[in-house]
């Protein structure tokens, strides 16, 4: 075996036992570092339109609004949708084009909207009276039509018999 | 021939050096450091034990965290090995802040908790808690405010756990 060949070998068997040793041993009363790498993407930020029919609040960031507008999102927002006394939240939409379409808020009436990446997508809100109170209105007159119904066919009777 | 073969187990060995950084899990990083009692004997009387003290630190894999969560579990932490009653394994844990990847000035602000609130910087496992398989959850929190302030872009952070094997007083 030639030198050059046997250094060629040492060189290798070093570089495989310097690979190999970090690895694993250290004494007692030695500190040992490991670190975990986090990662996290912040979005640009877009502009999102506010459309809001009837009487009515969308809080977002912190923010309350009752009218239409434009914000800057970032998407990923919550959008708390709170109806005026009186109202109720008749339909809640969002979002750009084909996907323009209903969403379902959860129990806190909010809404957690995906994460965007361009202009133009629309949050639309519409509020409006609660049919049962005219059907609550309705149950309350019926009452008193019929006690006038009475009254008159008393009235009526009493007529009759005089 | 005969070179073939040692240059043979030498590219073995060279293979072997390389992959053993993959042995580990691929969810967890891994680290073991080991006591060597190389203490002589008082006297005749001591029994000895050839057992040397080990652990192995068990941290999450690099995480990423998703925009706009404000509590975001990174996995967990424990330790490994065969410590006396008397040892313990004393664990800091540090962190660098979120910088963003093309403003350095722009960072976004964030704790490492154990998921219920409180803080970790400091842990202690012995041999009892490594025989119960204490695992400590890792968690990242940031604001929602710190979140709808920071800058757009890619951010970078890093945990530090720094473990030590002591004994106790």
């Amino acid at each position: 075996m030639t030198l050059k060949r046997f250094l060629k070998i040492l060189t290798i068997a070093c570089f495989a036992v310097l690979l190999y040793m970090p690895m694993h041993k250290a004494w007692a009363g030695e500190t040992v570092s490991s670190s975990v790498t986090i990662t996290a993407v912040v979005p640009e930020k877009y502009t999102v339109a506010l459309d809001i029919e009837g009487q009515g609040a969308v809080e977002v960031n912190g923010v309350t609004y009752d009218k239409s507008t434009k914000i800057q999102g970032r998407g990923a927002e919550d959008y708390k949708i709170t109806a005026a006394k009186g109202y109720k939240i008749a339909s809640v939409m969002y979002g750009k084009g084909n996907n323009y379409r209903p969403v379902a808020l959860n129990e806190k009436q909010e809404y957690k909207a995906p994460t965007v990446s361009e202009d133009g997508n629309k949050l639309k809100v519409v509020f409006e009276k609660p049919k049962m109170i005219e059907a609550v209105k309705a149950e309350v007159v019926k009452p008193h039509y019929l006690v006038m119904s009475v009254v008159f066919a008393a009235l009526v009777g009493l007529i009759v018999l005089l | 021939m005969k070179n073939k073969v040692i240059t043979g187990l030498l590219g073995f060995l060279v293979v072997l050096g390389m992959a053993t950084p993959a042995l580990a899990d691929d969810k967890v990083n891994t680290t073991t450091i080991n006591e060597d009692n190389a203490k002589g004997s008082v006297n005749s009387t001591l029994v000895t034990s050839n057992i040397n003290s080990s652990f192995t630190m068990s941290i999450p894999a690099t995480a990423a965290i998703v925009y706009g969560i404000e509590d975001s579990n990174i996995g967990n932490f424990s330790v490994y090995g065969n410590l006396t009653p008397q040892q313990s394994v004393n664990v800091t844990v540090s962190h660098e802040a979120f910088v963003n990847k093309n403003d350095k000035d722009a960072t976004l602000p964030y704790t490492v908790t154990d998921g219920s609130g409180n803080e970790l910087s400091n842990l202690t496992y012995d041999a009892q808690s490594i025989k119960d398989h204490l695992a400590t959850p890792v968690h990242v929190r940031i604001s929602k405010a710190d979140w709808q302030v920071a800058h757009a872009g890619q951010y970078t952070g890093s945990i530090t756990f720094t473990a030590t094997l002591s004994n106790k007083n």
